[in-house]
């Protein structure tokens, strides 16, 4: 029985989110809002289906660290670079300012200073969850706006282990020691088990990965994807450090690896899934008799604290030198206080330093927030958008930058033409996404310098996150033409933009590459075929300025028949009257040169 | 090899060779001395992928080129305009540093259809040869080459007996000889042409 309540609870929860979160999106307020809805529909305060939304809670936030994961793997060197120097720029100032104008204003409203400090810290916190998810709704995250807002939330991540530590302080100061809170033994743990995860990630996880990727079962990769991440997130919690940074570490441990793709894909459902279920459960806390009895001051509140927060993030946007724009946008994205501010007011309350009606108060206060912004993304939308666009060509023009970093080659495929291929564009500097599905042959070619990653080409979330959006060409060079079919099929209908060469061995590979769709299409053997002849025929005594041209006409008419015949695949005797007349064409084509002398007489020259 | 001959490197440059009857008569006799290094450039580059640094190596161990070619639309063949485009590069035939083609010689050997009246006003051509070629003139000059007037086969479009080769292979045998012995090769530019056969 205890098993089929849950998957009703599953069943309420999918069709809530079903319902509501198309509807949202529809309206243009986002999806969060509309996993808030179904949450307060589904929660306690209404219909009352789940009630130990702490535990749910709990779970779904395995969504965020999930996220930061996949953030983690995405972040290259020069990315990691910059975001180290906006976290000095945006996230430390943010964090001190935020905290100490908080205090300072909470102390005006005569409360106490325990009470005001940790409620200032609780206020400092955004929400990673939102941030990460309305980034990913709007496209953002390589604009300037959202790479400082992720510097924010991830220097937020950072701190609040410490910001737990001082709520345990300030609530054990009447009692004493606080020994047992900082001590070396701690910090030798933090700092052997970072190493750990580290030399983990550089020496050991590529080899179970490779011998994983050799079953070519893919759920036992999404198995030590999961493995991997709640592993390294748990290990990370049992020293001191949060769960969402442990994940991130680990992500950007392995951002270089072989199989980064593959992970990408094995996780991204699952993260997709638990954000919502996150975002419900959010949506579940809401008490709605708290709200109509106290409506004003939970809206006063809410406000206040939103437009403090997002008055702040504005001035530092615009102080660290984003325009108008940029610091409108982050400042909007950060606004909302963070879920993290629902365990340190737990704990604050646990140290009796707020009490109970004021802990549910904040918490409301913090959902409130969270609810205002994706109103206040439509109102910025709707209304503010407009001054903006002027500026809007500027940013559209630094993107288009942005683009021109992500490689505009595709190879799928690594075998011994695509590493031709792969030397030849290297040699140019033009950088290309290779992607195989045999670790052996990625190791053969890690050998030599080159990179691919490990992954199916035939599948369309694989095609993505190997940058088909943005790609210009797709190189086909898989070995069989059923999968080079079924990658050209697909990249047809979900990519229009990319150009496509694939190779084929024959004529039959021709024709189903052509109908399904390639641009440009090698026969293999064919090409060899010339170079070969055009040699031979050197050797046989013809210049080799002739030889080069009979080559050429012989490659272009049969080009040309090979198009035709491909008009007439499907009948056979059509096929074949068209091989004999192009059989008898080619003596003519080739020897035109021969037939113009006698008609024109010699030049002698 | 005989001492104080001058070494010269012979660049032909024939896109039709194959159909040709004047070239490969000529040719025939610049077989027969060794003291040229000939060069069939359309069977060396037939792709136009010349590999200039070779090129520019020999021209640097011999004492002059020879360019032989037939007159196609009044100028050079395409692969041997491309071959001094990218041969006689800054650097080395010409600029501050590089001046490696002085005094070498510029030889024009040129087979032309037409007759020596039709290359005069009055004429279908209406110019002289020299007037179709100033640009290689002017090249040769910039590159402080020492330019010699060339050496014209006329109406080769009209060429039907064998005798009028045997006496045009005759002919170009003794100014071979001169191109490699004559001390003064002002000599060999009053020689400069044979009449119509």
């Amino acid at each position: 029985m205890e098993d089929h309540q849950y998957l009703l609870g599953f069943i309420i929860f999918l069709t809530a989110t079903l319902i509501f979160v198309p509807l949202t999106k529809k309206l243009g307020l986002g999806a969060i809002l509309g996993y808030l809805m179904a949450g307060l529909l589904i929660g306690p305060s209404i219909l009352g289906f789940f009630n130990d939304v702490h535990r749910i809670l709990a779970i779904s936030e395995f969504g965020v660290v999930l996220f930061m994961f996949l953030i983690g793997l995405e972040l290259r060197p020069e990315k990691l670079r910059e975001l180290r120097t906006k976290m000095l720029w945006l996230g430390a100032p943010q964090m001190l300012l935020s905290v100490m104008l908080g205090f300072f204003l909470l102390q005006l409203m005569s409360h106490g200073n325990s009470f005001a400090f940790a409620l200032s810290m609780a206020l400092t916190l955004s929400s990673t969850a939102i941030g990460l998810q309305v980034m990913q709704e709007r496209k953002m995250a390589e604009t300037n706006a959202g790479k400082g807002s992720f510097a924010i939330l991830l220097f937020q991540d950072l701190a609040i282990i410490p910001m737990l530590l001082v709520v345990s302080f300030l609530g054990a100061s009447h009692k004493g020691s606080i020994d047992h809170l900082i001590d070396y033994k701690s910090l030798l743990r933090i700092f052997m088990t970072v190493a750990f995860i580290i030399f983990l990630g550089k020496y050991f996880l590529n080899y179970i990965f490779r011998q994983l990727a050799a079953t070519q079962l893919r759920e036992l990769f999404t198995s030590i994807s999961l493995l991997l991440v709640v592993g390294v997130s748990l290990l990370m919690e049992s020293v001191g450090l949060s769960m969402a940074f442990g994940s991130f570490l680990a992500g950007l441990l392995l951002a270089e690896s072989e199989y980064r793709f593959e992970l990408e894909t094995s996780i991204e459902p699952f993260k997709g899934l638990l954000m919502g279920l996150f975002f419900t459960s959010v949506g579940m806390t809401i008490d709605l008799s708290l709200i109509i009895n106290k409506y004003e001051q939970v809206f006063i509140y809410g406000v206040a604290a939103f437009l403090f927060k997002f008055g702040l993030h504005f001035l530092i946007g615009k102080i660290s030198g984003m325009d108008k724009e940029e610091s409108t946008v982050m400042a909007l994205i950060t606004a909302p206080i963070g879920e993290f501010a629902f365990v340190i007011l737990k704990l604050s309350h646990d140290q009796s330093l707020i009490t109970q009606s004021q802990l549910s108060l904040c918490n409301l206060v913090i959902v409130s927030t969270m609810v205002f912004n994706p109103l206040s993304l439509l109102l910025y939308d709707r209304v503010f958008k407009k001054k903006f666009n002027a500026k809007k060509n500027k940013s559209g023009e630094k993107n288009r930058l942005d683009e021109q970093k992500e490689n505009p080659v595709i190879v799928a495929g690594f075998g011994r033409l695509g590493t031709v291929i792969v030397r030849l564009l290297h040699a140019k500097k033009i950088n290309a996404t290779v992607l195989d599905t045999d670790p052996k042959q990625i190791e053969q070619v890690k050998k030599i310098g080159f990179k691919a990653y490990f992954g199916d080409a035939t599948r369309l979330d694989m095609l993505k996150l190997a940058g088909a959006e943005n790609a210009k060409v797709l190189l086909i060079v898989v070995d069989d033409t059923f999968t080079a079919e079924q990658i050209v099929r697909l990249v047809r209908v979900n990519f229009p933009h990319l150009k496509i060469m694939a190779r084929c061995h024959g004529r039959n590979d021709y024709y189903a590459l052509r109908e399904a769709g390639a641009d440009m299409i090698f026969r293999d053997a064919f090409l060899t075929g010339l170079t070969m002849g055009q040699k031979l025929l050197e050797i046989l005594g013809e210049r080799a300025s002739d030889a080069r041209k009979y080559v050429h006409r012989f490659k272009e008419h049969d080009e040309e028949m090979l198009e035709q015949a491909f008009f007439h695949h499907h009948n056979q005797e059509a096929l074949i009257s068209l091989a004999k007349r192009s059989f008898s064409d080619l003596d003519r084509i080739l020897n035109k040169d021969e037939d113009w002398v006698r008609k024109e007489g010699h030049w002698n020259d | 090899m005989i001492k104080n001959m001058r070494q010269l490197l012979y660049l032909f440059a024939h896109p039709n060779f194959s159909h040709s009857v004047m070239s490969k008569a000529l040719l025939e006799e610049v077989y027969q001395h060794p003291q040229f290094l000939f060069r069939d450039l359309y069977e060396l580059y037939p792709d136009f992928h010349i590999d200039v640094a070779r090129e520019q190596q020999l021209l640097e161990e011999y004492d002059g080129i020879i360019v032989h070619f037939p007159l196609r639309w009044y100028a050079l063949p395409s692969l041997l305009k491309e071959w001094i485009d990218v041969v006689f590069a800054p650097g080395f035939a010409f600029g501050q540093r590089g001046q490696k083609l002085q005094d070498k010689f510029l030889i024009p050997i040129v087979t032309a259809g037409g007759t020596q009246a039709s290359y005069a006003a009055g004429g279908k051509n209406i110019f002289p040869i020299s007037h179709y070629l100033i640009s290689l003139e002017q090249t040769a000059k910039y590159c402080h080459m020492n330019y010699i007037e060339p050496l014209v086969f006329y109406g080769v479009h009209r060429l039907n007996q064998e005798e009028d080769l045997v006496k045009a292979r005759e002919f170009f045998r003794e100014e071979l000889t001169k191109l490699t012995t004559e001390k003064n090769l002002k000599n060999f530019s009053t020689l400069k042409f044979i009449d119509d056969f």
